[in-house]
């Protein structure tokens, strides 16, 4: 009988392990991230980059789905400034792990960031379990009376499971 | 020269290949005791508290610290809680209070840490919402910030995981529609309401909206379906259009439902030619006031100027010299070679020598593809008819792009996502 018993005293040492919904985000994209420049030669341009991120929805009767947001500060050098970042789309990869399930997701694209958060992708209820790996694709836009210079920009990325 | 073009291109994709293959921390949330939601919701009155823990974990492989901070929630500009991470939390998030601040974890290692939630005395009822928040302290790196670069960008990244107090009360399902007005850019023509949830309940509202034009002729009717609406917030709501508008005067017919419950209202707008002019054509300049001024901006611009003309220099040299060779090829072998060479996945004006691989197209971009096409040999240059939009069945809008070198013409939802789409496309008749 005593065998029976390690089993069930290691469960009840370990918070929360029994089949606890876990949910992790990582952002694989290294920062900072020199986005491509152009050259300036008149006309309106534009130019992308991408961002990789993870999301972990792991563990037991996780039903809630979850969201990952952004926010962004406007291109800036100095006084000068940039229009304010675009994500042009964001994709999922096949979900992986055990009983996993791709997201669903209804959030629609193009969305402009601003320093107030807005989601960018969504995992509808009873979806995204697994793990879930997105790429989000970033728009710059250079105007055509865009000044050169280094601008530089804080992309906040949040990922968040609840109502 | 293509030779050259190719390992540049090539130790651009192995550089952050091989950071994405090192060592770094990955924290997770585990609210303990709310396996089903993955989040709290505590029934609680004005003036109680409840205690509880998340359990934070280190899923990666190196060491890291973790800060741990609490927010308020509200509503997002498109609808679906979003948490106010760069705010001090004045509502639930200040509310909670958690026993520590900061984590250091080994990979494989976790931490239980506590916190209290305690709802004022005199809160009303209805159903607030908070977070508990994890970021990541990351490094920047080093070898990065030495490369040219016209824009930086710094990231951040967070989990959240909410807390929602349900203070008890009788429920309020209520909603302010406000002013309408026109908005877009880049091709996306919207117009924005302005919705408030006046009530005290989390709500997922669907809705519509009928645009007249200044004779009462309906135009064109969008249906839309909200995520959550947060109670007391606001937002200004954008709904994209499948006609575009012209200048002029407009109502919007609003509609909307939740719980049984329907709202509606009806706001003049109107669109100037300057909104078109912005929608369809290009974006406007900025410039920052001029308080924002820092030291910094003085040495930027010289060298930014200079590393431009250089740039500009040696694209016009090679331009010219592709074009030399160009024009003592007959036309003939200029297509056998275009036909036989391998399909480029770069635009124009992403293959200069400062390319970063993070460009590579996304995933979402293979829809879009020609199943007929074969690959075509040429650096392309786009030429974007935002004039002419097309709203696709996914919801995405599109515009031609016809490429001025060789007349490649596809239907991409931006310069990257035609480029993606070359790999795979061949070219049709030249316009």
């Amino acid at each position: 009988m005593k065998w029976l018993l390690v089993p069930l005293a290691a469960l009840a040492l370990v918070p929360g392990a029994s089949a606890a919904a876990k949910f992790t985000f990582s952002i694989d994209t290294p920062s900072p991230v020199a986005a491509p420049g152009v050259t300036l030669n008149g006309v309106d341009q534009t130019s992308s980059f991408t961002m990789q991120y993870t999301v972990g929805y792991t563990g037991g009767g996780n039903t809630a789905g979850w969201n990952v947001q952004a926010a962004a500060t406007v291109p800036t050098s100095g006084t000068k400034t940039l229009p304010a970042l675009q994500v042009t789309g964001v994709s999922a990869a096949p979900c992986t792990g055990g009983g996993c399930s791709d997201p669903a997701n209804s959030v629609a694209t193009p969305v402009t960031l601003s320093g107030s958060p807005v989601r960018i992708f969504n995992a509808a209820v009873n979806t995204g379990q697994g793990t879930i790996v997105l790429t989000a694709t970033y728009l710059l836009t250079f105007p055509a009376n865009a000044l050169a210079a280094t601008y530089s920009s804080t992309v906040t990325v949040t990922a968040s499971t609840g109502p | 020269m293509r030779r050259l073009a190719t390992i540049v291109l090539l130790a651009f994709a192995i550089a952050p290949a091989a950071h994405a293959a090192g060592k770094s921390p990955v924290f997770g949330l585990r609210a303990v005791g709310s396996n089903a939601r993955g989040y709290f919701v505590y029934p609680l009155a004005a003036g109680g508290s409840r205690s509880g823990a998340v359990i934070v974990s280190n899923a990666g492989t190196a060491t890291g610290t973790v800060k741990l901070f609490t927010v308020d929630a509200t509503t997002g500009d498109t609808t679906g809680t979003v948490y106010e991470t760069d705010k001090k939390p004045s509502r639930v998030g200040s509310w909670v209070k958690l026993s520590a601040r900061s984590l250091t974890l080994a990979p494989g290692a976790h931490k239980r840490v506590s916190f209290t939630l305690r709802v004022p005395r005199g809160q009303k009822p209805g159903q607030w919402v908070g977070g508990i928040v994890a970021e990541t302290l990351r490094r920047t790196a080093g070898s990065k910030s030495k490369r040219k670069a016209s824009v930086q960008i710094r990231i951040r990244d967070l989990t959240i995981v909410a807390v929602q107090a349900n203070v008890p009360g009788p429920q309020v399902v209520a909603f302010e529609i406000g002013g309408a007005t026109s908005g877009g850019k880049r091709g996306f023509q919207q117009v924005v309401v302005h919705f408030a949830n006046t009530g005290n309940v989390l709500l997922k509202p669907a809705g519509s909206v009928t645009i007249f034009d200044a004779g009462g002729k309906r135009v064109e009717t969008i249906p839309f379906t909200m995520d959550t609406f947060l109670p007391k917030t606001a937002i200004d709501y954008p709904i994209l259009l499948k006609k575009a508008l012209a200048a002029g005067d407009y109502s919007a017919a609003v509609t909307l439902s939740a719980n049984r419950r329907t709202f509606s209202a009806r706001p003049p707008f109107s669109v100037s030619k300057e909104n078109v002019a912005q929608v369809f054509t290009s974006a406007s300049p900025t410039q920052a006031p001029p308080a924002a001024s820092t030291a910094g901006a003085s040495s930027s611009t010289p060298w930014g100027l200079i590393a431009a003309v250089a740039v500009l220099a040696v694209t016009l040299v090679l331009l010219g010299l592709f074009q030399l060779r160009r024009r003592r090829k007959s036309p003939p072998q200029r297509l056998r070679e275009a036909l036989q060479a391998a399909p480029p996945v770069l635009g124009a004006d992403e293959a200069e020598p400062e390319l970063e691989p993070e460009a590579a197209p996304s995933p979402a971009a293979q829809p879009d593809a020609q199943p007929d096409a074969q690959p075509v040999s040429c650096e392309h240059y786009w030429e974007v008819a935002y004039d002419r939009p097309q709203l696709g069945d996914d919801g995405v809008w599109r515009f031609p792009h016809t490429c001025r070198i060789c007349g490649l013409h596809v239907l991409a939802s931006d310069v990257a996502n035609a480029s993606a789409q070359t790999g795979q496309a061949r070219p049709v008749a030249s316009p």
